[in-house]
């Protein structure tokens, strides 16, 4: 495609050099996967930058070959093999991560690359809502379409794979296995009930562990035994922030752990602390959020909520409680259902809701007084990190001057700025997104429409030109948030950075 | 969240103090006229303090609640009072806390005391401070639009006029926007004594031969496109770094937007409130601004009020009856629109020049933080 591209106009440089570049970076993900996982090697970054500059030449010179190739079999290497070992990422996006590093680093070295990132955001650009990007994007967009339908804005994005039994090394926890599978299939599913479960989990890996003789508890247990049950984790799905938080906080405690303790009094101290940490940044936090956005809820007011957020629920169920007549529009979407989930609760509670497709947003919002989100994270400039279709939420409530408050306990926090939708964010498996495997009782007759037929697209895999995608997050800029409540005060979202530094770091506590 | 909401505030129990706080409050007020609302809290509950016989460190914040609940109860717009009750309590709190304080209760009360009265005089130094911080924005050729009677924005304008001395006089001229008369009625002598403030200032400007034009509220827009920057005072500044100020502050602000100028506030930093309303309705006061009325039996009466008014779109009249709504007895009722208060989103303002530098609106929160934590 990228040679198509090059016969045309000159004009079209730019244009050409983003495709090649793309191609390129098809390659890259392939070459870092294989390192990382034929050598069980740390995927140094020296390494992907040369095994880069090699494919991009070699991409360059037959880049319609190249082309070609880049829509063949996706990446395979075993992610639970591969030692990438990064709180944040993943074993999928380790690779695709890698890469970028490897962008970052060559930035400087020539004119062309130089080019690149530009390029690289324009073309992630594409499938997010960034007005600002929106003309810039159409014109690119529309000449990569001309010339191919393979290449597309979120081709580097491959979607997450469903863990095997197999893939599991064997000194995972059984119940870090089970959890592994649950979050996968989100039987846990939502950050907080993650983060807990990761953490109750952990508590059984500290209980069976023994020291092997030579090294000390506080030594071994992080780097050999628990690293293995964070990597199984990570293969069936990415960290959430919270619990790359909580992973930390645990780290900590664990290296502070005193070696001359029995190894019994240091398990049973860490279970405590793991006990109390859960208590003190989850439970109590939520507890403590929820009663002050209880006390925002006017009576009469007409709340909307989206998701299926743990401390919401709790919010609302607690201002019900006290006595607030009010009524909920819980906005529902696939493939999770959420929305949907959440009513049930909250109608077995007593409290009127209303469900409604998001869809329906720019209708419903007409109507509301308040919108009442969850967060996955709270970054470091102030966005709201939450599962996917939040920010349409708050752009289309922010429109409507209705304001959104986002209910988040500080573990979820973080300094690091996110800049985009695609930085951190989860392509699920497609399958989950067109193929229902049992289909929902209360869903749509598939004969009313409405909905993709879940038959039709059984055999997606197969059809040519077709890519699903599956993402389980997006990014709301701050601007569109009045206001973030968490347990300490309610603070505008540009004061994130401040809270974190003076409540002592994602990593204190307990 | 600590709002002034009076709702859950329990009734009040004259005996279990003869000290009237409000009395001393209002006393306070009336005697010093550079005295704010924050501050004549603060001072009046030292003076409680200082007359109670609390022996123990839970009878003192018992009683300071007591007395904060009543002076809250009292006044009908406690918004900017709270700020000083607050930041008080706060203080207190964090010197009975302190690792040094120790069994001897008598020497943390006389700490407190004296402590409790440097506070009163820093903070009314703050408003040099912040005249001398805020004099630079007013620039050479300027043309500064004003509201209110704020003392700190007077404080301001007057050190500016006092630089314009000598050679380098800086020439600035002040559009004052002052309602045309207010209220006939004498209960709310509060507001024409604001009005005589106002009056007071313009005056003061224009005998230190600063050109000042006063225009009705309805002149804003008008007088905007000649207008360089527009500065006004705040009763509060909340925690999302909006204020709460007088009506008529908040069109200002989307005027002043609309047309492109700067709105800067200059506030103290004690009247930093711990208070985070996401709208009009949501000050934790009731005002009585709007009333709609219709004729029944030849006379007017009211059908609706602001009271229970969600945060945007709906009425009160869509409310579930009875709920939240009932009449806060002995509450003063506020008087119409003279002392009507408007909250002006963080969005709209370009500065808030405080005594400890010029912060942006965001940074409000972040302060509030430090003070809190």
């Amino acid at each position: 495609m990228a040679g198509e591209v090059a016969g045309e106009a000159s004009a079209q440089v730019a244009q050409q050099k983003g495709s090649s570049n793309k191609v390129a970076k098809k390659n890259d993900d392939k070459g870092s996967t294989a390192t990382a996982g034929q050598t069980g090697m740390d995927a140094t970054v020296a390494k992907v930058n040369m095994a880069e500059e090699k494919k991009r030449k070699k991409a360059e010179k037959a880049a319609k070959r190249a082309a070609h190739k880049s829509t063949g079999p996706e990446p395979s290497a075993s992610v639970s093999t591969s030692n990438v070992r990064r709180p944040s990422s993943t074993g999928d996006r380790g690779a695709a991560n890698a890469a970028t590093q490897g962008h970052r680093q060559n930035q400087p070295r020539s004119a062309q690359e130089s080019q690149r990132p530009k390029q690289n955001v324009q073309q992630r650009g594409a499938g997010v809502d960034r007005e600002s990007d929106a003309h810039k994007q159409t014109h690119f967009t529309k000449t990569a379409r001309k010339s191919s339908k393979e290449i597309q804005p979120f081709g580097d994005f491959a979607p997450r794979k469903r863990p095997q039994v197999s893939d599991a090394s064997k000194e995972v926890h059984p119940a870090v296995l089970a959890l592994g599978f649950q979050m996968s299939h989100y039987v846990v599913c939502g950050s907080t009930a993650r983060s807990i479960a990761m953490l109750l989990s952990f508590k059984a890996v500290i209980d069976s562990y023994t020291t092997p003789v030579g090294t000390s508890f506080a030594r071994h247990f992080t780097a050999h035994h628990l690293a293995k049950q964070i990597d199984f984790l990570i293969s069936c799905r990415p960290l959430s922030i919270p619990m790359g938080n909580s992973i930390r906080w645990l780290k900590d405690i664990v290296i502070r752990e005193d070696p001359s303790k029995s190894e019994s009094d240091t398990r049973r101290d860490l279970n405590r602390y793991i006990d109390e940490f859960i208590q003190e940044r989850f439970t109590a936090a939520s507890t403590i959020i929820a009663q002050t956005a209880a006390d925002r809820i006017r009576p009469g007011a007409i709340i909307v909520t989206y998701g299926g957020s743990s401390v919401v629920k709790e919010a609302l169920l607690t201002a019900h409680g006290k006595g607030t007549p009010f009524s909920v529009f819980c906005v529902d979407s696939e493939p999770l259902n959420e929305g949907s989930n959440l009513a049930l609760a909250l109608q077995a509670a007593g409290i009127k809701v209303t469900i409604a497709r998001i869809n329906s947003l720019t209708r419903l919002m007409k109507k509301a007084s308040l919108i009442l989100i969850g967060a996955t994270a709270m970054t470091g400039n102030g966005a709201l990190y939450a599962r996917a279709g939040t920010a349409a939420v708050a752009t289309i409530g922010d429109v409507n001057k209705v304001p959104v408050l986002v209910l988040c306990q500080t573990i979820k926090f973080t300094e690091k700025p996110i800049v985009h939708g695609l930085e951190m964010n989860e392509n699920a498996p497609g399958e989950e997104l067109v193929v229902s495997q049992q289909p929902p009782p209360d869903s749509f007759d598939a004969q009313t429409g409405g909905i993709i037929r879940v038959d039709k697209w059984a055999q997606w895999k197969e059809k040519e030109g077709v890519k699903v995608l599956n993402l389980l997050y997006d990014l709301t800029p701050a601007e569109y948030i009045k206001g973030v409540i968490c347990e300490h005060a309610t603070i505008p979202p540009s004061a994130v950075p401040a809270m974190l530094r003076l409540s002592g770091g994602p990593a204190q506590g307990a | 969240m600590a709002t002034p909401t009076s709702s859950q505030i329990l009734p009040p129990k004259p005996s279990s103090s003869d000290f009237d706080i409000v009395a001393t409050y209002r006393r306070l007020l009336a005697s010093d006229p550079d005295l704010t609302m924050p501050i004549a809290a603060i001072e009046a509950l030292v003076e409680a303090l200082s007359h109670s016989s609390a022996t123990t460190i839970s009878e003192t914040l018992t009683l300071l609640e007591h007395h904060t609940a009543n002076l809250k109860r009292s006044i009908s717009n406690p918004i900017s009072l709270s700020a000083g009750t607050d930041l008080f309590r706060r203080y207190l709190y964090t010197t009975v806390q302190k690792p040094g304080a120790t069994g001897d209760f008598q020497a943390i009360r006389n700490h407190l005391l004296s402590n409790g009265r440097q506070f009163v005089e820093r903070t009314k130094a703050a408003r040099d401070q912040i005249a001398s911080f805020g004099r630079h924005f007013v620039r050479d050729g300027t043309t500064v639009l004003t509201n209110g009677g704020s003392r700190v924005v007077g404080a301001l304008l007057r050190s500016a006029a006092d630089a314009s001395g000598g050679r380098t006089s800086i020439r600035f001229r002040v559009i004052y926007v002052l309602s045309p008369s207010t209220s006939s009625s004498s209960s709310s002598d509060k507001a024409s004594t604001l009005e005589g403030e106002g009056a007071a200032i313009v005056s003061m400007l224009r005998s230190r031969g600063v050109p000042v034009a006063t225009i009705p509220e309805s002149a804003v827009a008008y007088s905007l496109p000649q207008v360089s920057m527009v500065i006004v005072g705040a009763e509060g500044v909340v925690e999302s770094g909006g204020i709460i100020s007088r009506l008529g502050t908040y069109q200002m602000g989307m005027l002043a937007r609309a047309a492109g100028k700067p709105l800067y506030v200059v506030a103290e930093s004690h009247k930093f409130v711990r208070l985070y309303p996401l709208g009009q309705y949501d000050l934790g006061i009731e005002q009585k601004v709007i009333e709609f009325k219709v004729i029944e039996n030849g006379k007017e009466e009211v059908v609706e009020t602001e009271r229970g008014t969600p945060l945007v779109g709906g009425s009160a009249r869509m409310l579930d009856e009875g709920v939240g709504m009932e009449d806060e007895v002995g509450k003063e009722e506020m008087e119409g629109v003279d002392e009507a208060v408007d909250f002006t989103p963080p969005e709209l303002i370009s500065g808030i020049i405080t005594e400890s530098g010029v912060l942006t609106p965001s940074a409000v929160s972040e302060e509030l933080i430090k003070i809190w934590f």
